[in-house]
């Protein structure tokens, strides 16, 4: 989505080209935008994920009731949902194979 | 019939917003609406200056909201349109004295009689905002092509959603089609790439409009200034007219090429 920084070649004047500043611009745009998102959105969602997440695991593992991490994570230019939870007793089937 | 309100936010300070509320209010009076600008940058009230009407100020806001006037007399009729009224921000107070349930009501009176109620909005998003935010319907931001400017006004679009003002539009002002160009400038397609935003329009950075800014006479009214054109398509769209977006365009001449590309800064004239 986003086109790789490219520095820019002479400054003002002619013959400054088509990646003036504006790459730079865009670049330093699309992380403060993602900081800032990022930084407001992770309480309120991760709160609404816990409830919904552990309803629909618990239908398929027995799991504890609180997630050992449950977050979103920035990598590089990229976020994860990273969520971990202890399974408090595995069922007879995934324990024999 | 019933009127609709519109709010004129930004976040950021000073990118535009009272002269956008001017020379929208101007071009839908133009259009043949009766419309009412509606100053709630109160203690920093500039509106009326912008309209050239600071002179017949009487009565404002708070004085309505307080009960010291009737409603009509704090409403200033324009110079040059019937019926477009401005009603200006009180001077000696501050923001916290009204609150966003009086200033619904009063705009709730006032779409019984007008067609358009445009507020112009304080900067930042405290309690000013809150109160702005509160009658409209609509809301417009606006922004300029600068990361600080328009990482506000993502921050907006958050805090408008969250009050269920839904799809904001965008106004990208003082815009220099000649550095767009040059790359030197974030065009159009990087903003709706990043913000994810329809864009009602764009304004070029316009010697004209100062100087009509100067003489109290919203720049909607000089025909021959850009910034003038780009504000009556942006008021067509809003009346519901399907004015396509045009990219704007440094004057065609060929001095004016050799000057942009030369990199000299001048009123960088476009059709809109
Ligand atoms: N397109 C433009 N070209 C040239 N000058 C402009 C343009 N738009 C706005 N200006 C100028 O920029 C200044 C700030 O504009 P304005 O007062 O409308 O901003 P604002 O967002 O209302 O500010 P505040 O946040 O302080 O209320 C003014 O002096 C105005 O004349
Ligand atoms: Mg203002």
């Amino acid at each position: 989505m986003l086109s790789k920084l490219r520095r820019p070649r002479g400054r003002e004047g002619i013959g400054s080209g088509p990646d003036g500043s504006r790459s730079i611009a865009r670049e330093r745009l699309y992380n403060a935008l993602n900081r800032d998102r990022y930084d407001l959105l992770a309480p309120d969602v991760v709160e609404s994920l816990r409830r919904d997440l552990l309803n629909v695991i618990s239908r398929h593992l027995e799991v504890d009731d609180q997630f050992h991490e449950l977050e979103i994570q920035r990598k590089d230019d990229s976020f994860y949902l990273v969520a971990s939870v202890r399974i408090s007793s595995l069922p007879r089937w995934a324990a024999v194979s | 019939m019933k009127g609709k309100t519109i709010v004129i936010t930004s976040g950021k300070g000073g990118v535009g917003k009272t002269t956008t509320t001017a020379n929208i209010g101007t071009g839908l009076a133009l259009r043949g609406h009766r419309v009412v600008v509606l100053d709630t940058d109160i203690g920093l009230r500039n509106l009326d200056v912008v309209m050239g009407l600071e002179n017949r100020i009487v009565y404002d806001l708070v004085d309505v909201i307080e009960g010291r006037c009737k409603l009509s007399q704090a409403m200033i009729r324009d110079k040059h349109l019937p019926e477009l009224y401005l009603i200006p921000a009180a001077q000696t107070r501050d923001k916290n004295c009204i609150n966003s349930e009086q200033l619904t009501d009063l705009c709730r009176n006032l779409e019984l009689e007008f067609d358009y109620i445009i507020i112009d909005c304080p900067a930042g998003i405290e309690q000013g905002f809150r109160n702005a935010i509160g009658p409209a319907q609509e809301a417009i931001i606006v922004t300029t092509p600068e990361v600080s400017a328009l990482r506000d006004a993502d921050r907006v679009i958050g805090l408008l959603e969250a009050s269920e003002l839904h799809r904001p539009k965008l106004i990208i002002n003082r815009i220099r089609p000649g550095m767009v160009k040059r790359g030197d400038m974030l065009d159009k397609d990087d903003i709706v790439d990043l913000l994810a935003v329809e864009i009602l329009g764009m304004v070029p950075a316009d010697d004209r409009l100062i100087t009509a800014t100067n003489q109290g006479v919203p720049v909607i009214h000089d025909k021959k200034a850009p910034s003038g054109l780009a504000f009556s398509r942006i008021t067509a769209r809003i009346d519901g007219d399907d004015v396509p977006l045009m990219d704007l365009e440094p004057k065609g001449g060929l001095m004016d090429r050799v000057r942009y590309l030369m990199g000299i800064n001048r009123s960088e004239y476009t059709h809109a």
